[in-house]
């Protein structure tokens, strides 16, 4: 089978019962993509397959062929980041930082959707990325801000 | 997880012969069926890929305004389906479900064949589903619990969108090696106290091809309601569905009171439907749709719950 | 480096509060006196709004996390649990495990050393490790685990405070008696008894606080490597050197043999504060397979058996005057600890927030056959706290009091359990910036959103002692191009810790902030530090970071004027670079350390001693707003205003992250979050996040959090004091009194459920809508 992996086309032929968590962090080394709870309970896992956000906790790989996988490691670069990742360390919104990938590629999901997204959106979007530390103002405010800074950056 | 196999067919007839082998599960979103496998209610051989058959994957207007839904329909996107805009309620109802992560992985029949979320049953102690005799929660922690007993195991079924199609009288297209069958949404869950394998009737190679909707259940007045602990990305304690159709006809159902949807009684419905119902009338209506509850010793809210969706639900939809 | 005011280094004793409990300490006194940074004191870098100097990392997925690393040859380990509360193991069957291929090897109780405590055959709780198997892969250690048949003998467990006192059997071999102590904990100042005769209102309340789990997202973790007779071990925990220990006292090593390394960890709020099963699982299976192996507990086992902070049940009588004195608090409570843990009484509190001349505790702890318990923030605060300020509600009902004008009455100006003043109290000004900000005065004109939904608020309050504490140390050392690294054997929990230290030695060294970066979290690489726990890492640490900073820059200005050929005493240093008063003439720092080749100046710094006689506590008030839909019994809320007085903020950013996570953590423990519990078959039901639920954005009310200016010059040199702890403590009491407020009854059990809610109201009084 083939996928698109952050842009690139991987083939792969893991056994059926492999998911693509399993196949992210264990296979190819994509350890960006956390392991909270592997019961698609708190979000930690959260990547894009075709633009739309799942918990690759309970998505198998092979569910995955054709289609196009994002990871936080697809997203941007210490040395250019996302805006959105831009956005999270100018607002403090990370505290311990292990849901933070999660709750960026929920995020990508919602601004991919609605470019000037109300503060209901943008939690009806993160509603399923739980967050033990506490952070959700300053992530919902992070997304608030990235929005901004995405449209400028479109229009200008 | 123990190994298994995938299969993606090349068309339904291939899938259906692929599940006609034994060992075989279709597999949706996958959310519950790996649940399932991980906890050891579940142990396929191979799983079969049911979302991208073209006959699962589509939704179709019918020339009369009827709306056939593919059971390989994801539930993000049933939520925003612009077939589905003459149904609100079933649009409500898949917004409802879970968060944005699992109505995009889960699909339409995968959310209607889920199994129980109660957590004797996913911890398979004192579960006659596991080989247990009768239902642990009875005497011990039910507080999520069904106040409608209808036999021996008293979970509350999860699924928000049963509930939706309860009240727009939706059939469901099941198919197999061996035929098709019509069911009744309710009929689907018959027994879902009593049956051991699953919470519906679906036979191990029956696969849900697709949900009928009725031109006659389009429009009129729609409504839902979720009541949940969190502000989301949780279960139902009680949820309520209710439509009055363009014909005035009434229908109330309610989720996380029963081991199914759950159905007010008619009498109740034809109430509602007589319309010019004061505050007095509809309490007394509200109580008398759960005049048959069951609750156990620590859920008897549900109860007052679900009365206070039935109000809710009888004056949004009243005239 | 020639210093004429150092003297040699001597050791005195000093006292410390670690979560309530007070410790002596021996300390090092510090080399050179250092004038504490008071409120006054111009500070460029302390005080700013800093970003965090890993959260760009955290955005990119690439803060190294335990289970992030991955070494060569690295195998997995999986723990086998027991499925039964009491009893003990029969037999052990592992050979379906072994024919796995994949699996490397299993290991049970016979193959661990005896000091680990690992695997022990009689089983006490449920969840208790009895086995574990490593393999090549995870999921391949996870279905061989499944494999393992471990025979048990089952035996009656005990899981009530009431069972345990009655019981015949003990809950664990090697107790004496069930109940901690042997019986209740009393603690009494004052006459109790005879103050309650003479009272002229008293109110009686019970309550009871359910059973709360950490659930950090992150589960425990460790990896293991071996080289030779050393051996280092990646740990996700909040006290690497207390890891250490554990380690090397475990499997018989000496710390120099053992080095634990957290780079990045994601929450503890806790429970990580010990090495743990999964960590001597690893360690042992390293050793004996000769290549890296990684034990992660999975999230069953996390919430089972990774510490909670237990239920307790309350009575509370409070008598005080008619116009509101406080004259006798009486406490009974009880608190099913598990199987084991340490006094974290809910009874402290009560001797500490409200003046009050009689106050009486007792509390009986008593073991129980579940998971051990763990320090969950504010341990025993967070629940007392419930009790008392709902026992306060009563009262200010009672007397016709708002409840705010009653606690303003009996504000504590000292310390009463130990008799002595705090370095500050600053209360009374938190009541009143927090009553502005919510609008108290103007609450009823706040109108609920729908006809069957009430409006309702609630105040509650807060100490802790945050004054921390030695030992404490940190090195700073200059390189030659001039940047400087702080060298400190911390961690940082998500806290900010690391951008913390390099803003205060920043200041101290008076260099740019980029150029100074903070090296934590390796037992090799820095000096010792304590555990983060109690809130004391800010107050404990900075102090010698500052210290170290400031030795540093001393030889740095000795180097300086040697080059400038001037007095030191004419050398001052601002972002970075030395300059002389009444010349023009300045040097980069890089400068100077370039000339030095390769001499490295190196600062070392210790956490002077506490002050004597004196307490030190963080206080502070917190108010919620919140609706309750009468029909249905769902809470929401709406909004909480908190208002705390830490002593200096070292980061306000940091500082109002880490108070929103308090409070939100609160509002779980208010609202959402309790262990269910099978009594019968003694069996945690609640195996994952969604059966345990912690908030979700969409249950975050609006925060305005916010903390009075100032500093502690009294307490240490930063003047800072901590703020993780006292977030949460005020938030479920606040709650508990808006709910309370909106039904006209209260709920006297948390969390605060449909059922709870609907429970109460059948008692409530009718009231209709205007």
């Amino acid at each position: 089978m083939r996928l698109t992996l952050n842009g690139r086309p991987v083939d792969v032929d893991p056994p059926g019962e492999t998911t693509l968590l399993d196949f992210l962090r264990d296979h190819r080394g994509l350890t960006g993509t956390k392991r909270g709870c592997d019961r698609a309970e708190c979000g930690t896992c959260t990547v894009l397959l075709d633009g739309a956000p799942v918990y690759s906790c309970r998505t198998l790989v092979h569910r995955c062929a054709g289609r196009a996988v994002e990871t936080i490691e697809g997203l941007g670069t210490v040395d250019a980041p996302h805006l959105l990742q831009e956005a999270f360390v100018a607002e403090d919104a990370t505290q311990c930082g292990f849901c933070t990938p999660g709750q960026i590629m929920a995020a990508v999901a919602v601004l991919a959707r609605d470019a000037d997204p109300t503060d209901e959106q943008i939690i009806a979007g993160l509603s399923g990325n739980l967050c033990r530390c506490g952070t959700h103002p300053k992530i919902v405010r992070a997304v608030r801000r990235a929005a901004a800074a995405m449209r400028t950056a479109s229009h200008g | 997880m123990t190994g298994f196999a995938y299969h993606r067919p090349s068309s339904l007839d291939d899938a259906l012969a692929a599940l006609a082998e034994p060992g075989s599960l279709p597999i949706g979103g996958g959310s519950d069926l790996l649940a399932g496998i991980e906890e050891g209610h579940a142990a396929p051989t191979r799983v079969v890929e049911l979302e991208r058959i073209p006959e699962l994957a589509t939704i179709t207007t019918q020339a009369d305004g009827g709306v056939r839904i593919g059971g390989g329909v994801g539930i993000a996107l049933l939520a925003e389906a612009p077939e589905l805009s003459a149904f609100p309620v079933l649009r409500a109802a898949c917004t409802a479900v879970g968060s944005p992560a699992l109505r995009a992985m889960g699909t339409l029949g995968g959310n209607l064949a889920q199994r129980q979320r109660c957590w004797y049953f996913r911890s398979r102690v004192g579960c006659f589903k596991h080989g247990g005799t009768g239902c642990a929660a009875v005497d011990g922690e039910h507080v999520y619990h069904a106040i409608f007993a209808s036999g021996t195991c008293h979970a509350a079924h999860p699924s928000d969108p049963a509930v939706a199609l309860l009240v727009l009288d939706a059939r469901v297209e099941v198919r197999s090696v061996r035929g098709t069958r019509m069911l009744d949404i309710e009929a689907l869950y018959e027994g879902a106290a009593e049956n051991v394998r699953s919470e519906t009737v679906l036979a191990g190679d029956e696969v849900i091809v697709a949900v009928h909707l009725d031109a006659a259940a389009r429009d009129g007045a729609q409504h839902w309601e979720k009541l949940t602990q969190r502000g989301a990305f949780d279960l139902a304690l009680v949820s309520c569905a209710g439509v009055r159709r363009t014909d005035g006809s009434v229908r109330i159902a309610l989720g996380g009171v029963a081991a199914g949807p759950w159905r007010a009684p008619h009498s109740v419905e034809e109430d509602i439907a007589s319309g010019g119902l004061d505050e007095e009338s509809i309490e007394a209506l509200a109580a008398r749709a759960t005049y048959d509850a069951t609750p156990l010793a620590g859920n008897a809210y549900k109860v007052q719950m679900a009365e206070a969706a039935i109000r809710r639900a009888a004056k949004t939809i009243a005239n | 480096m020639a210093d004429p005011t150092k003297t040699p280094p001597r050791f005195v004793t000093t006292t410390v509060e670690v979560e309530g409990r007070t410790e002596e300490r021996v300390v090092e006194v510090p080399a050179f006196p250092i004038e504490p940074w008071g409120p006054e004191a111009q500070l460029t870098h302390v005080g700013a709004r800093a970003s965090r100097v890993d959260g760009l990392l955290k955005t990119m997925g690439r803060a190294p996390y335990v289970t992030d690393v991955r070494r060569p040859n690295q195998a997995y380990a999986a723990l086998v649990r027991s499925r039964i509360a009491r009893g003990r193991v029969t037999a052990i069957d592992t050979t379906a495990a072994r024919a796995l291929p994949g699996v490397l090897d299993i290991i049970t109780h016979a193959d661990v050393p005896a000091r680990t405590r690992l695997f022990l055959p009689e089983i006490t709780y449920f969840g208790q490790p009895l086995a574990a198997v490593c393999a090549t892969t995870p999921a391949i250690a996870e279905a061989a685990a499944a494999l393992i048949r471990i025979e048990t003998e089952r035996l009656p467990h005990i899981m009530t405070v009431s069972e345990a006192e009655t019981s015949e059997t003990l809950v664990r071999p090697g107790l004496s008696h069930n109940l901690m102590g042997g019986g209740p904990k009393v603690v009494e100042r004052g006459d109790v008894t005879a103050a309650l005769a003479t009272a002229e209102v008293l109110i009686t309340r019970e309550v009871r606080t359910p059973c709360a789990l950490h659930s950090a997202l992150e589960p425990h973790a460790a990896v293991a490597e071996w080289e030779g007779d050393r051996v280092t071990v990646w740990e996700s925990t909040q006290g690497i050197f207390r890891v250490r220990d554990n380690v090397a006292k475990a499997f018989g090593l000496s710390l120099a043999q053992v080095r634990v390394i957290c780079e990045a960890m994601g929450g503890g709020f806790g429970a990580k504060n010990n090495a743990g099963a999964h960590t001597f699982v690893a360690v042992a299976f390293a050793k004996r397979l000769g290549h890296a192996v990684a034990c992660v507990v999975d999230r069953p086992g996390e919430q089972i058996d990774t510490g909670n902070r237990p239920s307790t049940w309350q009575r509370v009588t409070i008598a005080a005057t008619h116009d509101g004195q406080l004259t006798a608090i009486d406490l009974e409570a009880t608190v099913p600890l598990g199987i084991a843990g340490w006094e974290e009484s809910p009874g402290d509190i009560y001797h500490e927030l409200y003046a009050c001349p009689n106050v009486r505790t007792s509390v009986r702890i008593a073991y129980v056959n579940t998971g051990a318990m763990a320090a969950f923030r504010a341990p025993g605060h967070a629940e007392g706290s419930v009790g008392l300020e709902m026992g306060l509600n009563a009262l200010a009902q009672a007397l016709g009091i708002d409840p705010l004008t009653l606690r303003e009455r009996n504000i504590a100006t000292h310390d009463q359990r130990r008799g002595r003043p705090y370095t500050g109290n600053r209360l009374a000004e938190c009541y009143a910036e927090g009553a502005r900000r919510i609008g108290w005065t103007s609450r009823a004109t706040r109108t609920a959103s729908a006809p069957h939904r009430r409006r309702g608020f609630g105040v509650a309050s807060q100490v802790w002692s945050t004054g921390g504490g030695p030992p404490a140390y940190a090195t700073v050392r200059l390189n030659p191009d001039g940047t400087a690294e702080v060298l400190a054997g911390s961690q940082d929990l998500g806290t900010g810790t690391r951008t913390i230290l390099a803003q205060v030695a920043a200041e101290a060294l008076g260099h740019r902030l980029d150029a100074v970066r903070a090296v934590i979290g390796d037992t090799a690489t820095g000096p010792y530090n304590g555990n983060s726990w109690g809130s004391m890492t800010v107050a404990s640490l900075t102090p010698a970071v500052r210290m170290a900073a400031e030795e540093a820059r001393r030889a740095l200005l000795d180097a300086a004027a040697g080059i400038l050929t001037v007095a030191v005493d004419r050398l001052a240093t601002h972002e970075g670079r030395i300059t002389v008063r009444d010349d023009e003439r300045s040097l980069a720092f890089g400068e100077v350390t370039a000339k030095l080749g390769n001499v490295m100046i190196q600062g070392h710094g210790s956490r002077g001693p506490n002050p004597d006689a004196v307490g030190i506590v963080t206080t502070g008030a917190q108010f919620a707003e919140v609706e309750v839909d009468t029909e249905t019994g769902v809470v929401r809320v709406l909004r909480i205003v908190a208002v705390h007085d830490a002593g200096r903020i070292v980061n306000p950013t940091l500082a109002e992250s880490q108070l929103e996570g308090g409070i939100i953590q609160g509002l779980g423990y208010a609202c959402f979050e309790e262990r269910p519990l099978d009594v019968r078959m003694g069996r945690p039901l609640a195996l994952g996040l969604h059966d345990y639920k912690i908030p979700t954005h969409a249950d975050i009310p609006l925060i305005d959090g916010h903390f009075l200016e100032g500093a502690d010059p009294q307490a240490n040199t930063v003047g800072a004091r901590g703020i993780a702890e006292p977030a949460i403590i005020p938030t479920a009491p606040a709650i508990a009194g808006a709910v309370a407020d909106a039904l006209g009854v209260e709920v006297p059990d948390l969390p605060l459920t449909p059922w709870r809610v609907l429970a109460a109201l059948q008692h409530a009084p009718q009231r209709h809508s205007p």
